[in-house]
């Protein structure tokens, strides 16, 4: 379920195997970030004393798995490396990048700021359908405006005025 | 980490705790004048709840804004209830706190819960940094055992758990929520190693796994909001053995169950929920929060909405509600770190 | 037959304009709240409660509630075969082959055996809700925190299927999974446990947080690195099939026998004070694996991973009114506003609300019936407008899941900081998908992870430490032998074969799966 969209769904090629490139990093990322947080949970158990029935038990036994199993990782992606072919992966890391820090900025504008729900969401919708979109702007800038005000005018009303769940009004008179 | 900010931040609120409710009765503010502005509110009153849709918190404040509106006490301007969830309000306490220092137009509704809750959860901020408004609502406590229990008073149950805490188990809600404080507090009462009877409590996330616990025989004795069990009391599945009023109440048999006290123990628990304002109002913003509030209280609606509800009334306000939002901090603080949580 | 005249007269009840009104309304409501994520039926529920009192009619709001419920739970299956969002917990199982249907041209099949699975499994534990209420809620109280635990421990070996095809690498998400369960203060005694001085993870991090993260933002985040390679169009349909309902002659005789094991599932975890709707999804969906005579197919589409999850869904709703009518137990969060509602009308569910108040009762079940052939009624029409969903044109409709996606999360929170653990979880999902963990053991993790661990120390407590009430219990005792059992049977040689490395030549058949 988590594997890359092929682009026609009859082509999908068994060579697609998914010990890509990269997997013996990330296996070392989780095998420091699995290492991290035993050290944590060993520290806490060494403070607290660890029964069986306590609170500090399970933590380390969920950890210490994480480390058994990244470290399993690691191996078999290390074995692997030679015979695996480039999965069907990431082909660029621009465009999440930017729609990460588009969605984080639409949360900060959100909470932080006056412009309010509607004008914020209208704005979020313009930026991230053009960062997803492949087409020229003026092919698609009024079914974008289209959508960005409806989408957003839409929620704010439904919710607020129906759910009586409060969003930011901001600077627009609704 | 956390240890270390905690370390920080616990003799910093121990000396809020004492400073802080001084300096907000007398109002320090330089603002202050004393005179209540007239045109109170004077834009949308902002009421947090510091918990999900839904629940009590909620409610209250749900109740609380359509009374206002109802009782026309808003004059032109109107109530919107915001949510903000976590950690038993302390999350919501910490924004009222931080964010909306001097705001008179911000209330919080908070409760017992809350003020369990920042002991618990080690929060950095207490209800001693706000400016307490109101006590409004309050429900008692219920000792409920099976039917088929050999216990049939309190006092046979404190006996037991004296001789051994450990014959005795007990299920309620969270640990360190209201069910826990008045299981730690009856120990202390009765004379029993409260450390260890809060060491045999099972804490279940709601009534309803409380009752399946019970009704299971998972624990011998359940401790939980008196509506909660009504109707299994009313059934005779459960028989409650004592309230947490002062006096006795009806706790769904029909016949009243006596209180603590009339068992024989100096104890009286309410979960209680009330109301506050940010602090660095100034004492004029403050008294004019308070007359909106006394007068909520006075207004039909929110008469009706006790009804509807079933909320036990429970008001005091101003320097009454200071006082008891005091004392209760200080009591809920001692027992809970003499069972091991604070 | 004293209950089925008692059901006649609920119907008498139900079957007035005003009443079915309420019924169409909630199941309307519900099916909408269903497809968004976060937004579920408690909240909404909760939500809709002022307005309903003031409506001062207990048969009609109830029914309505019970619509909401019922829409949800269905709803929450569109989104999950459409765009691999599930926006709750309980639809995560119906994801996994739904979205593989819908990849593949079959969203209307998907849909329509979901709709029809629904009706199904509303219907027929509907008739078990009115008829064995009573000894099975009788029955349901009598687990004990070790049953539990042992109950999860059979849950956990029996599911292990959702592992998919590498076991280094479903085990790793479900370890992530189980970590996240730990998140949090320990419910039994108030210790923090990783929060890591952030004050919003005290109370662990919500399943709808960390749903909407895994599917929503990272499914979104992953499309966008992948713009390029995509077809222009997310996924083009089949031509609409001649069969009945959108479902062939093989669709139909594929999907019974799931939507039946589905309610045989659904019904009893849904009446346990602590089972929930989400652990019967999995059960479903691993027993149907097992069964099925089409192995190649899963991870690409089968279309008894849709019926049977979603059966188990709908069935663990009319459950969980078990313990709620017969004794005032919610074991949802939903059921608990329902109980709260039930208070406002002075009904007090439990043992005497159905000498007390037996139109209300009846009606309310009744209502079911009823909810059940009007979501039938309202969605099988309704595919026609859903698969539309598809036609959006990308960059709109991925755009839309994210407003709506944070959204979700910020409105029910309040907090910004969940709505930065969503992100933060969405990224994660992100390389998941990257590196090709399967996310639904996640899920499983979150799920199962704090119930094992809870019950087993809860029973502990109430046993003084003492090991041995894991075996003396009959109960806990036959429960953990199934799970030894489930456990080493069929899975020994399996599982050798795997670590020997029979795994690659297993993926060509799976090629999806994970």
């Amino acid at each position: 379920m988590t594997s890359a969209l092929p682009p026609d769904p009859e082509q999908a090629t068994p060579e697609a195997a998914p010990s890509a490139s990269g997997a013996p990093v990330a296996g070392v990322v989780l095998l420091l970030a699995g290492a991290a947080l035993l050290w944590q949970a060993v520290t806490t158990g060494i403070d607290n004393g660890v029964t069986l029935g306590g609170p500090t038990l399970a933590p380390i036994v969920v950890t210490g798995l994480w480390v058994a199993v990244a470290l399993g990782y690691l191996l078999e992606a290390v074995r692997k490396r030679a015979v695996a072919g480039e999965a069907a992966g990431l082909t660029t890391w621009r465009t999440p990048l930017l729609l990460l820090v588009a969605l984080v900025c639409y949360a900060v504008v959100l909470k932080y700021t006056v412009l309010g729900y509607v004008l914020a969401t209208a704005v979020f919708v313009l930026v991230a359908a053009r960062l997803l979109s492949t087409r020229p702007v003026r092919e698609v800038i009024v079914r974008d405006l289209a959508t960005a005000v409806a989408l957003s005018l839409g929620i704010y009303l439904v919710f607020t005025r129906l759910l009586g769940i409060v969003l930011p009004a901001g600077v627009l008179p609704l | 980490m956390l240890r270390l900010r905690l370390a920080a931040a616990l003799p910093a609120a121990v000396l809020l705790l004492a400073a802080g409710c001084a300096d907000q009765s007398v109002g320090e503010s330089p603002a202050a004048s004393g005179a209540a502005p007239a045109d109170y509110p004077s834009k949308t009153l902002q009421i947090m709840a510091p918990a999900g849709a839904g629940g009590g918190w909620d409610t209250t404040a749900r109740s609380m804004q359509k009374s206002l509106q109802d009782a026309g006490l808003l004059k032109s301007q109107s109530a919107e209830v915001r949510n903000v969830t976590g950690a038993a309000g302390t999350i919501g306490l910490a924004e009222l706190v931080t964010s909306h220092q001097k705001d008179p137009h911000q209330l919080m509704v908070t409760g017992l819960v809350m003020v369990g809750g920042v002991v618990t959860n080690k929060a950095p901020v207490d209800l001693s940094k706000t400016t307490p408004i109101a006590t409004l609502t309050a429900e008692s406590e219920v000792v409920v055992v099976r039917n088929d229990s050999k216990y049939t008073t309190l006092k046979q149950l404190t006996d037991a758990v004296k001789a051994d805490p450990a014959s005795v188990k007990w299920g309620g809600g969270s640990a360190g929520g209201t069910d826990q404080i008045l299981v730690g507090l009856l120990a202390k009462a009765a004379g029993a190693d409260a450390k260890a009877v809060a060491k045999q409590y099972i804490a279940y996330s709601g009534g309803g796994e409380t009752k399946a616990a019970l009704l299971s025989g998972d624990v011998s004795v359940a401790v939980s909001g008196t509506s909660e069990f009504a109707d299994l009391v009313k059934a005779g599945t459960v028989r409650a053995l004592a309230v947490s009023s002062a006096t006795g109440g009806d706790a769904g048999a029909g016949t009243p169950a006596p209180s603590i006290k009339e068992s024989g123990f100096d104890l009286e628990l309410m979960n209680w929920r009330g109301v506050v304002a940010p602090p660095g109002i100034s004492a004029g913003e403050r008294t004019a929060i308070i007359k909106l509030v006394d007068d909520l209280h006075n207004s039909a609606p929110w008469k009706a909405e006790l009804a509807a509800k079933k909320w036990q009334d429970f008001y005091k306000s101003g320097d009454e509600a200071v006082a008891f939002y005091e004392s209760e901090s200080t009591r809920i603080k001692t027992v809970l770190t003499e069972i091991g949580l604070g | 037959m004293n209950s089925f005249m008692d059901l006649m007269a609920g119907f008498g009840t139900v079957l007035t304009p005003v009443n079915l009104l309420y019924a169409a309304i909630g199941v309307t409501i519900g099916t909408l709240v269903g497809v968004l994520p976060g937004i579920g039926p408690a909240l909404t529920i909760a939500l809709l409660l002022p307005v309903a009192l003031r409506l001062d009619d207990p048969t009609g709001t109830l029914i309505m509630f019970a619509g909401i419920y019922a829409g949800a739970m269905y709803g929450g299956s569109t989104t999950s075969i459409l765009l691999n969002t599930p926006g709750e917990s309980a639809s995560v199982a119906t994801s996994i082959e739904g979205y593989q249907m819908a990849r593949r041209g079959r969203a209307r099949t998907a849909l329509a055996t979901a709709a029809i699975g629904s009706f199904v499994a509303g219907t027929i534990s509907t008739i078990l809700l009115a008829f064995v209420a009573t000894p099975m809620a009788k029955l349901a109280v009598t687990f004990r925190a070790s049953d539990y635990f042992a109950l999860a421990v059979l849950a956990m070996v029996t599911v292990t299927a959702m592992v998919g095809a590498s076991l280094v690498r479903g085990l790793m998400s479900l370890t992530f999974g189980l970590f996240l369960g730990l998140i949090g203060l320990d419910s039994l005694t108030g210790q923090a446990r990783f929060t890591f001085g952030v004050p919003e993870l005290l109370d662990g991090v919500d399943i709808v947080t960390i749903i909407v993260g895994l599917f929503a933002i990272g499914e979104t985040l992953f499309i966008a690195s992948r713009l390029r390679d995509l077809p222009a169009h997310v996924t083009p349909l089949e031509p609409a099939g001649k069969g009945f309902a959108w479902l062939s002659r093989a669709d139909w005789s594929r999907s019974w026998r799931p939507w039946l094991r589905g309610t045989a599932l659904g019904f009893p975890f849904g009446a346990l004070p602590s089972g929930g709707a989400e652990i019967p999804t999995f059960v479903s969906y691993t027993l149907e694996k097992r069964r099925s005579k089409h192995p190649e197919e899963w991870g690409n589409g089968a279309i008894e991973g849709v019926a049977g999850p979603e059966a188990a869904n709908n069935a663990s709703f009319s459950g969980v009114l078990v313990p709620l009518l017969t004794l005032g137990i919610p074991t949802s969060a939903t059921a608990a506003v329902m109980l709260a509602a039930f208070g406002y009308f002075d009904l007090a569910p439990g043992p005497q609300l159905f000498e007390k108040s037996p139109e209300i009762v009846w009606g309310l079940i009744a209502s079911l019936f009823v909810g059940n052939v009007m979501l039938l009624a309202l969605n099988l029409p309704m595919i026609r407008v859903w698969v539309k969903v598809l036609q959006i044109p990308r960059p709109l409709l991925y755009t839309g899941i994210l407003v709506f996606a944070t959204l979700g999360v910020y409105a029910v929170s309040g907090s910004i900081v969940d709505v930065f653990i969503a992100f933060t979880i969405g990224v994660i999902a992100v390389f998941m998908r990257r590196y090709e963990f399967p996310i639904a053991p996640v899920i499983l993790g979150v799920i199962l992870g704090p119930m094992m661990e809870i019950q087993f120390r809860r029973a502990l407590l109430l046993s003084d430490n003492d090991l041995t009430i894991f075996v003396r219990r009959p109960l806990t005792l036959i429960l953990l032998l199934l799970a030894v059992a489930a456990l080493g049977l069929p899975h020994l040689p399996k599982l050798i074969a795997r670590l020997r490395g029979r795994e690659s030549a297993k993926r060509l058949a799976f090629s999806d799966e994970d």
